[in-house]
């Protein structure tokens, strides 16, 4: 049940972070060569491309958090006794659990807001909270992966840490 | 949450705003920095505890800012460069321009040294970010140098210092992020930083001759074969057009820099792929290169968002001016020159202890207008500011290059920090030069 709730997950989140990735690739580099051929360039090619970076960003924090990816200053957490650095783990997690609800709370009026004007992407018909829903959602998936990693401490298991292959 | 929630936790947040200050929430913040709390997570914790109980924020600016400060034109790059040198490697380009390198300092001692030097230039040169950078040729080069006798932390340190130049040598991530944050266009900063990243490169080719001469003697300038340098360099076409589309696109203003990273990308791609134009990129590995790199934009895009709003915080309540009063005071008492030396050193010691992008959103807006009002040129101070952090990279216990290079040579990290002062000492002449000589940084610049 656990790993298939996890491959969930991260099928969930690989396929976000392909398709936002790729849409940035194509638009701004087409749209560019486009215009350097043809003179013309899409109105809507910046907004669409930023809207899939913030699409990507959150996602991709979600996956560092299964991963242990995010920077943190580790010299005296290393040297710590097994129970302090358990301790200060689940504490970590708890922090995660408070921020992310108040992130998704005011996110989510940021979304309702853009829905109520009926905003606009320029130049097409996408409202503007399909991108601002991905901050609530990104958020989401990050308290998945935080209640995963909690779960993981409590039983005593190693945090993943992050590897050099990971840093880019 | 409900109106009576609200009510509930209304005498709680009271007593919390009676009882927080901005002194408390920051020294908890740094408690939790040194305990391992992830940066990301101390950020943001500062930023709502201080925009709820001490200057009284609407939290809905934390729910905008998390999309809007995302939504920069000139921020998307930095997904499209870190791809471009994922490309780049994984095509077989990287190799190509490591074969061009050696055909040129192949004659020299310390050969394999210098090839890594020359090699994390013209890597640099394609792609924007340090790590990508080390961890690269670290991959190629760094087993060899062992090969031929150099200690392994010494090799680690070596590659792991050329890796900064990815930093300096334009395209750069960290650029782009100062550029955003500080308001100076980025372009300036990428060409202000062509000099000081060539003579950074000079200056780690001389330490690594230096410092691998004896294990692996020189054979002689008359081992230079002009005709190897033309063939390895006509081998490695495809990594010169990249580098000649993002300097000279940018330089004669045909693309923005998030534009010319997108075409780069393109092309390293195409390039990569096609086996016709020497590519070794198999497309089914090309989803995976796009999650690795992805990462990055996890790790670094939340840190952003949070710093930016940890300015506009502490700006309403009157820190950075504060601090830039305390320096203001200290270079009317000491001399400009104490005083630079004092936002160097500050720039160096949380370049140490924490992540360079961190250091950019947390010291660039406090020590920019310090720099401003005593006449230092916006370029050239972020061009100074840019190398301090670039140093950062190398500098223990928080050495991001360090860590790379320790994982992908399977070193262990004190060995490299015991060789890495070796390599600190041209990087910081390098510093001190750059800040000393502003027409270093301006001097392209100048119509």
């Amino acid at each position: 049940m656990g790993q298939r709730f996890d491959d969930l997950i991260s099928g969930i989140e690989k396929a976000v972070m392909l398709v936002a990735y790729v849409t940035i690739i194509l638009v701004v580099g087409l749209d560019t060569i486009r215009r350097m051929i043809t003179g013309e360039q899409a109105p809507w090619g910046p907004e669409v491309a930023m809207g899939a970076f913030v699409w990507l960003s959150w996602f991709a924090m979600a996956s560092g958090v299964r991963t242990g990816a995010h920077l943190s200053f580790t010299t005296l957490r290393d040297r710590m006794g097994p129970r302090l650095r358990q301790a200060m783990a689940v504490f970590d997690c708890l922090l995660w659990f408070g921020l992310g609800l108040v992130i998704i709370v005011v996110s989510w009026d940021v979304v309702e807001l853009n829905q109520r004007f009926n905003q606009k992407i320029f130049g097409t018909e996408i409202p503007v909270a399909a991108i601002s829903i991905a901050v609530p959602i990104g958020w989401g998936f990050t308290m998945l992966r935080v209640a995963q990693q909690l779960v993981r401490v409590l039983r005593g298991e190693t945090a993943p840490h992050l590897t050099a292959e990971d840093i880019r | 949450m409900s109106g009576e929630e609200l009510t509930l936790l209304e005498p709680l947040v009271e007593w919390l705003r009676e009882v927080l200050d901005v002194w408390s929430i920051t020294g908890i913040a740094i408690a939790l920095f040194f305990l391992g709390t992830p940066v990301v997570l101390v950020l943001a914790s500062w930023v709502i505890a201080s925009s709820y109980f001490i200057v009284e924020f609407p939290l809905m600016n934390v729910g905008i800012a998390a999309n809007d400060s995302i939504k920069s034109f000139i921020f998307l790059a930095v997904p499209l460069f870190v791809i471009t040198g994922d490309f780049l490697t994984e095509g077989g380009i990287s190799r190509k321009l490591i074969a061009f390198s050696r055909s040129i300092v192949g004659f020299m001692p310390g050969a394999t040294a210098a090839t890594a030097m020359v090699s994390c230039g013209l890597f640099a040169a394609i792609s924007g970010s340090n790590a990508a950078t080390a961890a690269t040729m670290g991959r190629l080069l760094g087993p060899e140098m062992v090969e031929r006798g150099v200690r392994p932390g010494l090799a680690g340190a070596i590659i792991a210092a050329g890796g900064t130049v990815g930093v300096i040598i334009p395209p750069s991530v960290i650029f782009l992020i100062y550029g955003v944050t500080m308001d100076v266009p980025s372009v300036d900063l990428f060409v202000g930083g062509m000099i000081p990243g060539a003579i950074m490169v000079m200056a780690l080719i001389a330490a690594a001759v230096w410092l691998t001469g004896k294990v692996e003697p020189g054979i002689g300038l008359r081992h230079i074969k002009p005709r190897q340098i033309l063939c390895s360099g006509a081998h490695a076409w495809a990594g010169f057009v990249a580098i000649g589309v993002i300097f000279l696109g940018i330089y004669w203003g045909y693309f923005s820099p998030t534009e010319a990273a997108g075409v780069v990308a393109i092309y390293c791609f195409i390039v990569g792929t096609v086996p016709f134009l020497g590519g070794q990129l198999k497309l089914r590995q090309v989803p995976g290169i796009l999650l690795n790199s992805a990462r990055l934009a996890g790790l670094l895009v939340p840190l952003v968002v949070f710093s930016i709003q940890f300015q506009q915080v502490s700006s309403v309540m009157g820190l950075p001016e504060a601090i830039q009063e305390f320096l203001s005071e200290l270079g009317s008492n000491f001399g400009y020159a104490a005083l630079v030396a004092v936002m160097m050193l500050l720039i160096l010691a949380v370049g140490a202890i924490t992540e360079s992008v961190a250091v950019v959103l947390i010291l660039g807006p406090i020590l920019g207008p310090v720099a401003d009002s005593i006449g230092i040129d916006p370029v050239h101070w972020g061009v100074v500011f840019v190398v301090g952090t670039t140093i950062g990279f190398i500098t223990p216990p928080y050495g991001l290059n360090l860590f790379v290079v320790s994982g992908v040579l399977g070193i262990n990290y004190d060995q490299i920090i015991r060789q890495v002062f070796k390599l600190l000492l041209p990087l910081m002449a390098v510093w001190a030069l750059v800040t000393a000589v502003p027409w270093l940084s301006l001097v392209l610049l100048e119509d």
